[in-house]
């Protein structure tokens, strides 16, 4: 997958792509629930986020489209079918990358991470 | 309170100012506009007054001048090189055998200076194109397939017969009907682009509307249009049925599209009796069948492609006459065989492959457009296009019935040659905007909980 480098902080992909699997998103809404879920670790800007969407948009990962509520347009993002693969590799990724830290690490349990 | 939306306003100013593509601007601001605003109320929901939130709600979003070239290297225009690059190439090939062709001695001498003319108006319209934001021209469906249909229905009523084809006189000029496929071409992405998810009577509207528009064209007769036209047609009803496009059940799609294939076949083949069937017969026979009338051409074809040397001219003779009296339309149809007998076949097999690779690269660049009105433009310009170039080289080495189809941009052709331009152009206009992230544009109205 290509991805401007200054785009992709860590694991910011995968988190939003996590969100985009159980529901459709607004940013604002993406950038709330990553505080929330995460306990305040995760504060994801929103000069981060809308360059990295509208990218992973551009590659077919996510897609958009428009709600009008009350008296505004709201953009909500949700997960394509090639976007679930992407997360699907990147969780495994991401598990074997976290389960070799831990084994160098030693002595921590893997769920616990 | 205005100067705080004076606030708002300028970081999406700023950050607009970094995307040059202005086409989403509106778009953008929106998005961020209303980010900005759920922040907003978000702090004043934490007690802080208006003034405040505001401000700290802007700082929250970041450097207006990063995030904004970072969405620039989204949405920068694209270029397909390789379509101008190797349009090019067929090109300047194509303008040293109308030179060389400018120099015969028979009556098939060209007129070169015309056709430099007739080329720079190509280019021109090619990058006045690109240049052009294509889903303007979906508005202009209807109208510009009105405007085919009665230029072609006043062809029928006043054109001057020449050759047993009906053409219009403007002036002294004669006009071909090649406007035609364009227009046509053109108005029928914008029907399929109408018809999207419309169900059972829209595809019986969209087949109604191409076998409308074959009519005129077969009435002229210009059955290689007609077959260029129906070529493009398919191509476009076919990928939507793959695509579920009218979401009805997929029997009815599939129904449907036997039907259009259908009517398709059948007129073709009234037009083939029309034509004489022995046409047939001769390209089966490669021309053996009728060797001193039907097949001469397919014969003469044949025995000027096996005197051609592998580089450069051939200084041979066939039955004592030199080519461009031996051989018949060899700025046009049978151009291909002016190419190898005047350049050699290493050119003649080089320019087959350019295309070959061109046609693969049009197909790969549409296959990536997500707009959809994109999409079904591109496919079309590019069917229309692929379907020229194969039937033309088919034709040159007699491995297709013998027809009037010209190799674009290398055949001699005024309007044939302005219109294959512009469907270049066409494809590269909707590449050029397919970074711009507006698909077909749903809007949903709210019915849904927001917390």
């Amino acid at each position: 997958m290509k991805l401007d480098k200054g785009l992709v902080s860590g694991s910011t992909t995968l988190l939003i792509l996590n969100l985009l699997q159980n529901e459709d998103m607004y940013g604002y809404q993406m950038i709330e629930n990553l505080e929330r879920r995460s306990n305040n670790v995760f504060t994801l800007k929103a000069g981060t986020l809308y360059p990295l969407l509208h990218a992973l948009e551009q590659q077919s990962i996510i897609k958009s489209y428009d709600v009008e509520e009350s008296n505004r347009t709201r953009k909500y993002y949700s997960l394509t079918d090639i976007g679930n693969k992407v997360l699907d590799k990147k969780k495994a990724e991401w598990v074997t990358y976290t389960k070799a830290v831990n084994d160098v690490l030693g002595g921590l349990q893997y769920a616990t991470v | 309170m205005q100067q705080f939306e004076n606030g708002i306003e300028q970081f999406l100013y700023t950050v607009c100012e970094q995307v040059c593509y202005k086409k989403i601007h509106s778009k953008l601001s929106d998005e961020l506009r209303t980010h900005i605003y759920d922040q907003k109320s978000a702090y004043m929901n934490k007690g802080m007054d208006e003034e405040q939130a505001t401000q700290k709600a802007i700082e929250e979003m970041g450097d207006p001048i990063i995030i904004g070239r970072q969405l620039n290297q989204t949405h920068k225009p694209k270029t397909e090189w390789s379509l101008i690059g190797l349009t090019a190439i067929i090109a300047i090939i194509g303008g040293i055998i109308m030179y060389t062709s400018s120099k015969f001695e028979s009556m098939q001498a060209v007129n070169f200076g015309r056709y430099l003319l007739f080329s720079v108006i190509g280019i021109g319209f090619l990058i006045g194109l690109y240049f052009f934001d294509y889903t303007k021209l979906k508005k202009l469906s209807l109208p510009l397939y009105l405007i085919g249909f009665t230029v072609l229905f006043l062809t029928l009523l006043i054109g001057n017969q020449i050759q047993g084809r009906r053409l219009l006189l403007i002036g002294n000029v004669l006009i071909p009907s090649d406007y035609a496929t364009l227009l046509f071409i053109i108005a029928f992405a914008g029907f399929m682009e109408k018809s999207r998810g419309k169900g059972v009577l829209s595809i019986i509207k969209v087949i109604g509307l191409a076998v409308l528009s074959l009519l005129p064209v077969m009435a002229l007769p210009n059955l290689s249009q007609a077959i260029i036209l129906i070529v493009g047609y398919a191509t476009l009803i076919i990928l939507a049925v793959i695509k579920d496009h009218f979401c009805v059940i997929r029997k009815l799609q599939i129904l449907s599209l036997l039907a259009f294939m259908g009517v398709a076949i059948t007129s073709i083949t009234l037009l083939l009796s029309q034509y004489r069937f022995e046409r047939f017969i001769t390209f089966v026979t490669r021309g053996k069948s009728d060797p001193m009338g039907e097949g001469w051409q397919q014969i003469q074809a044949d025995k000027w492609l096996s005197v051609s040397h592998p580089f450069g001219k051939t200084t041979e003779t066939v039955s004592g006459y030199k080519i461009d009296f031996g051989m018949p339309g060899l700025t046009s149809d049978y151009v291909l065989i002016n190419v190898i007998s005047t350049l050699g076949w290493i050119v003649g097999i080089a320019i087959v492959m350019i295309i070959a690779l061109l046609i693969f690269r049009m197909i790969r660049t549409t296959k990536k457009i997500k707009n959809e009105y994109g999409f079904y433009l591109s496919l079309a310009a590019c069917s229309v296009l692929s379907a020229q170039f194969i039937i033309s080289i088919l034709i040159n080495f007699n491995l297709f019935p013998l027809m009037s189809v010209n190799l674009p941009f290398v055949s001699y052709g005024g309007i044939g040659y302005i219109v294959n331009m512009m469907l270049v152009g066409i494809i590269l206009s909707v590449w050029r905007r397919n970074n711009l992230i507006e698909k077909s544009p749903i809007t949903v109205i709210a019915n849904r909980e927001t917390y």
